[in-house]
Parts: C-alpha cells; sequence; structure tokens
C-alpha cells in the first residue's frame, strides 16, 4: 500500500482515539479523576495560574504531599517535565481545563501510534493496523487513564520506542561489514531513556529491563557484543548529564527504589505460573482489572499463544526484540518472588502494550497456515483481518465507549459547576495559606470507577481548583481553619431535606464570621481573627 | 483513477484535518491546544534531528518524545531563572530553533 495512504489511515484512526478519549471531558467540560489525578492537576496549574515553576511546594499541597521527596521534603517529589508539558498547553490554549485534558488524552493513548510506528517498521502495514486497533480500545490504559496515574503512562510507552532504537543500534553494530555503525540510535536510545525517567520512573525501569534481557538474546543469538564500549559510556553520560538536572527528584527516586526493598514480602514461586496473580488484598483498583477477559478479551488468547509461538519458532531480529519485551515484562510482573512489590499492579498494565502486537501477529501466523493458491489466499487473509477487526470494534470497542462516554457521570464523582465556579472565586479572592472548612459537599462515591473506598472526589477537586486548603476536618489535623465553606448545592440538587435542615443549623451556629461570597447555594464564611 | 500523494501534501491534508477535528470538537481551545502540542514539544526538535541521516517517520516520532522530557526541563529552569513561565517558553523556543539551525551550520561545514 502507498505509504502516504497508510499515513493518512492512521492518522484517522487515531483521530478515531482520540474522539473515543475525549468524550469523559466532551461529556462535562470540569475536571476528573480520583486523588493522584488531582495531585497531577495542582502541580500543572499551579504553574499555568502563577506563571512560575515550582521549586518549594505551596502551602495548600505542601501539607499533603511534603515528604513525597524523600530526599528534599516540601520540594516537588515528581520531576517537573510532565507537569510543565500540560501547564504550556494550558498557558498556550488559554484555558486551564479542556487544553489539559486533550493533551492528556493524547498522552495517555499514544501508545497506539507508537506501536504502530514500530510494529509498522518491523512488521508491515496489516500487524501494525490491527495492533493500532486493539490499543485503542486497551482498557489496561483507558482505565487508568480514567483513574489519574497519567504519568506513567506515557513513560510506559516509551520502552518500545527505546527498544526499537537500540534493536536500530545493535544491529547496525552487529550488520558492520554491511553498512556503517549508526551511534545516533543509542543516543536516542539514551535521550529517550531520561526522557521516559523524568516523565514517570516506573517506564524508566521497564526500559531498563526490556533492554538488558534484549541484550542477553542479542548477545545468545548473534554471539558478539552487540555495542561499542565508546558508544555506550558516551550515552550513560547524556542520560546521567540529564537526570543530574533534577538531583532532588532523582535521588527521591533512588531512595525509594532503596527503602522499597527494606521490609520484603516474598511471593510464592507459584505465581511465576501465571501472568499475574490476582493480589488478595485490593490495591485500590477493582477486580476486573486483574481480569484478562475484560481488559484483552478473551477471544485474543488464541492469537496472542499463536504470535508468541510464531515468534519463538522463527526468531527473526525484529521477533528477538518483542520477546525481549515480552520475557522482561514478566520478569517485572514477578519481581515479587524477589520481594519488590511496590506498585506492582501498576506494572500489569504494560501487558496490552506487548499484548496487542503479538495478538495482531498471531492472526498473520494463522493466515500464513492456510494453504491455498492465490488470490484465493488473499480473499481469506482479507476475511480473516476483517473479522478481527469487526470482533475488536464490537467487543472491545463497545466496552471502551460505554466506558468513556459513562465516565463520571455519577452525581457525586466529580465537583458540580457551583463548587467549580466558587473554587474560582476562592482561588482569585482568599489567601494561600487559608485553610477552609468544608461543610455539605456529597463526597465518599462508589461508583464502578471510583470503587477504591473512601475517595473524596469532591473536596480534593475544589481544594486542586481553588489552590488553597479545602478539607472537611481541618481541625482534627490542628490546622486553624480561616474560612467555613458551606455547601448546599449538592443536597439541593437531589432534595436531602433532613441534610439541608442540618446543614442550615450547622451555619446558624457559626460565631464570628463574615459571609464573603453567596452564589448557587454555596456560602463561604471568613473567621474573624 | 490513481490517487496520487506527495509527502508535503500528505502533511498539509493530515495538519488540516486534524485542526479542523479539534476546532470541531473543542472550539478555539482545541484549535490553540492542537497548535501548542507540535509548535512546541515537536518542530524545535524535528529541526534539530533534521541535520541528522535518519528515515523521516524516525525524526518525527523521535522529535516528539525527546522534545516532551526536554523542552519542559528548559522551561523549568529558565522559568525559574526570568521568573515566568510564559517568558521562559519563548526563550526556550527561540534558543531551540537558533540550535537547530547552528547545528545545521555546523554540520554543513
Amino acid at each position: 500500500m502507498n505509504k502516504k495512504i497508510e499515513v493518512i489511515i492512521i492518522t484517522l484512526l487515531y483521530l478515531t482515539t482520540l474522539y473515543l478519549w475525549t468524550l469523559p471531558i466532551r461529556n462535562n467540560q470540569l475536571p476528573y479523576g480520583e486523588a493522584d489525578a488531582a495531585s497531577h492537576y495542582i502541580i500543572a496549574d499551579y504553574t499555568s495560574i502563577s506563571d512560575k515553576p515550582i521549586t518549594t511546594l505551596p502551602y495548600y499541597i505542601d501539607i499533603r504531599y511534603a515528604q513525597d521527596n524523600f530526599f528534599k521534603p516540601h520540594t516537588l517529589w515528581y520531576p517537573p517535565q510532565y507537569h510543565m508539558d500540560l501547564a504550556i498547553v494550558q498557558i498556550f490554549g488559554g484555558n486551564q481545563i479542556i487544553p489539559f485534558y486533550i493533551f492528556l488524552a493524547i498522552l495517555s493513548s499514544i501508545i497506539v501510534l507508537i506501536v504502530y510506528f514500530v510494529i509498522r517498521e518491523l512488521y508491515g502495514f496489516t500487524p501494525a493496523f490491527l495492533s493500532a486497533i486493539l490499543l485503542m480500545f486497551s482498557g489496561r490504559d483507558y482505565w487508568i487513564y480514567l483513574w489519574g496515574q497519567w504519568p506513567e503512562r506515557i513513560s510506559y510507552s516509551l520502552t518500545i520506542l527505546i527498544l526499537y532504537c537500540f534493536y536500530k543500534y545493535t544491529y547496525s553494530c552487529i550488520d558492520k561489514s554491511q553498512s556503517e555503525e549508526k551511534p545516533i540510535y543509542i543516543y536516542l536510545t539514551s535521550l529517550l531513556l531520561a526522557t521516559s525517567f523524568l516523565l514517570h520512573p516506573m517506564g524508566f525501569f521497564h526500559s531498563i529491563a526490556a533492554l538488558a534481557v534484549f541484550t542477553i538474546f542479542i548477545l545468545i543469538k548473534e554471539r558478539k557484543l552487540p555495542f561499542e564500549i565508546k558508544h555506550l559510556s558516551f550515552a550513560v553520560i547524556i542520560a546521567v548529564l540529564i537526570l543530574a538536572m533534577f538531583p532532588y527528584q532523582s535521588a527521591s527516586v533512588l531512595i525509594q527504589f532503596k527503602e522499597g526493598g527494606a521490609e520484603r514480602t516474598y511471593a510464592s514461586i507459584s505465581t511465576l505460573f501465571t501472568w499475574f496473580k490476582t493480589p488478595e488484598q485490593n490495591p485500590g483498583v477493582p477486580d476486573f482489572y486483574f481480569s484478562f477477559n475484560a481488559m484483552h478479551g478473551l477471544w485474543t488468547l488464541p492469537l496472542l499463544l499463536l504470535g508468541i509461538i510464531f515468534l519463538v519458532m522463527r526468531r527473526k531480529r525484529q521477533d528477538i526484540m518483542l520477546l525481549a519485551w515480552l520475557t522482561s515484562t514478566y520478569i517485572i510482573l514477578h519481581r515479587d518472588v524477589f520481594g519488590i512489590t511496590s506498585f506492582l499492579h501498576r506494572s500489569l498494565s504494560v501487558s496490552a502494550h506487548i499484548f496487542a502486537p503479538l495478538t495482531a501477529i498471531g492472526l498473520l501466523y494463522l493466515i500464513s497456515f492456510i494453504k491455498l493458491k492465490q488470490p484465493l489466499k488473499s480473499y481469506v487473509k482479507y476475511a480473516l483481518v476483517a473479522v478481527f477487526i469487526i470482533l475488536a470494534v464490537s467487543l472491545n470497542g463497545k466496552a471502551a465507549y460505554t466506558t468513556l462516554n459513562t465516565a463520571y457521570t455519577g452525581f457525586a464523582s466529580k465537583i458540580s459547576m457551583p463548587q467549580y465556579n466558587t473554587a474560582v472565586w476562592i482561588r482569585d479572592n482568599t489567601d494561600i495559606n487559608s485553610n477552609i472548612k468544608l461543610v455539605g459537599s456529597v463526597s465518599y462515591p462508589q461508583d464502578i470507577w471510583e470503587n477504591m473506598p473512601k475517595i473524596q472526589n469532591k473536596y480534593i477537586w475544589m481544594k486542586s481548583v481553588a489552590q488553597r486548603n479545602i478539607e472537611p476536618e481541618p481541625e482534627k489535623k490542628n490546622r486553624t481553619i480561616t474560612h467555613f465553606l458551606i455547601d448546599y448545592s449538592d443536597l439541593i440538587a437531589v432534595n436531602h431535606q433532613q441534610g439541608i435542615q442540618k446543614l442550615q443549623a450547622y451555619e446558624q451556629n457559626l460565631t464570628n464570621v463574615n459571609l464573603i461570597y453567596n452564589k448557587e447555594n454555596m456560602r463561604l464564611y471568613k473567621r474573624e481573627t | 483513477m490513481k490517487l496520487k500523494f506527495r509527502a508535503k501534501e500528505t502533511a498539509a491534508v493530515i495538519s488540516v484535518t486534524t485542526l479542523i477535528f479539534f476546532t470541531a470538537l473543542f472550539g478555539i481551545t482545541g484549535a490553540r491546544t492542537i497548535i501548542a502540542i507540535p509548535l512546541f514539544f515537536f518542530l524545535p526538535f524535528y529541526l534539530i534531528l533534521n541535520n541528522f541521516e535518519l528515515p523521516a517517520g524516525e525524526k518525527i516520532v523521535f522529535s516528539f518524545f525527546i522534545g516532551l522530557g526536554i523542552f519542559s526541563s528548559f522551561v523549568y529552569y529558565i522559568g525559574i531563572l526570568v521568573n515566568s513561565v510564559r517568558m521562559a517558553i519563548a526563550i526556550t523556543f527561540a534558543i531551540l530553533i537558533a540550535a537547530a539551525f547552528l547545528i545545521k551550520k555546523f554540520r554543513k561545514k
């Protein structure tokens, strides 16, 4: 197929992906996500509103995240890149919410394009296109995008690209006699590795594991050192220099990594015979996240297994790369056997990234088995590809559409317009060190994507938008209350008369306070000092 | 009839389609956002990588992802120096574009 037509097809596919993935923000243009999501929003939002990069944490962020930087408390606990990227888009987009969520949808779903690109280069258009279709409906990606572990999505997505750069470099070294070495690829590997670390360290560790396994596999297959020491040394220097630019955050990650192994609990060896054992204690995500059927669709399993068998049997260079990625993912998902358990379930999300191309390759392997003459074989190929696409769209696609289209539509799942407007007013009219007691907002939702216990979406998001410390019980944490925010809006919306009366009684009992805001059933009192 | 596409025409078709798509979904905010993303995170790094012998597809892909990590790194530190993120974005953009042309000049020599 004409390469330019291919580009147009994949562009249309990706725009469809973005149409799907932006459904939550198009259905309701208010910020969404659970607690982790809010923690990312506040950094970008503060940066773009204040027009200053964060060095020391502002009060309302500090009271929650002061100790999250293990090396230098009260500073950013993540390297600033991901949130600065979002802040830049907020500034240029001229809006705090829409540009943020558009870019977020792009960063979280860009794996569709990355896998397409790499598989197109290594295996051709059809498997690349089919992989991209599977990934646009990948539950392991869109659920986490909805929840809010955002920086790790893009960091994980870089693994296949990093591996691809290294693949290009190593084979340019091995094939030295045929073509010249291409050290630029190892420098690109290094740059992308550093970027992966700066966006989220988890992806960096995944990529390192993939590179290590790939190197071992090449050593076994080719019996040659697949790199030049001088190239490797220079690449390492590039990466170290970039990481050294953010010493507080890089050192914090190293400390966390070291301390993560301090209290080790070892998983049973029997877990090695599963791809991932569902944890006995809920790590904060619903059970369906651990289900292959719910996340990938059971219909993909035979093709996935066929794809793996095909690669193991064929073992061409590109097959070795994918097998190394699969093996390294397996090792990472079983690190609990060595006592390393932190963020284990989060690593599971990368399964989709490697399973999708293997499944697509499995289909093509199946087609290669069919002994028919041309053009009959081509017709069968197109028919099977069509069946694959129909299954992906009707099963995986339907689930993705339903989830994304109904995400955060529950009454208590995100802040309402009155709450948002009040939060913006508070941001513009109160002192940044305020402690605001929030009373009346409905909290503790138990919807399907918020079925982690006791997520307080309302106050966390009001706090994030207001850029002030808003919480239900600041007095319990010995914080001097400066304001009372009485929120009738939720109770009136659900016509909860008993709740409204209780709230009125609470409001009447407030003493030494002045009403400074009274709109849309939201009242803010300032405490006299 | 056989359709013929040239690289520049293809890029133009894709850019216009994407711009119309985001404008239709999100209005002027969507258009501004979708202009900002390639402008800051892709263009400067594409111009830099364009000085090296890489296939066009690789240059496009690598530029964007390197841009995600490097553009914001510059903005962060320059922002601290000049005390404004907005100014830092403009300065970073200018520095990186200048770097691309300097590399081009240097490599020609």
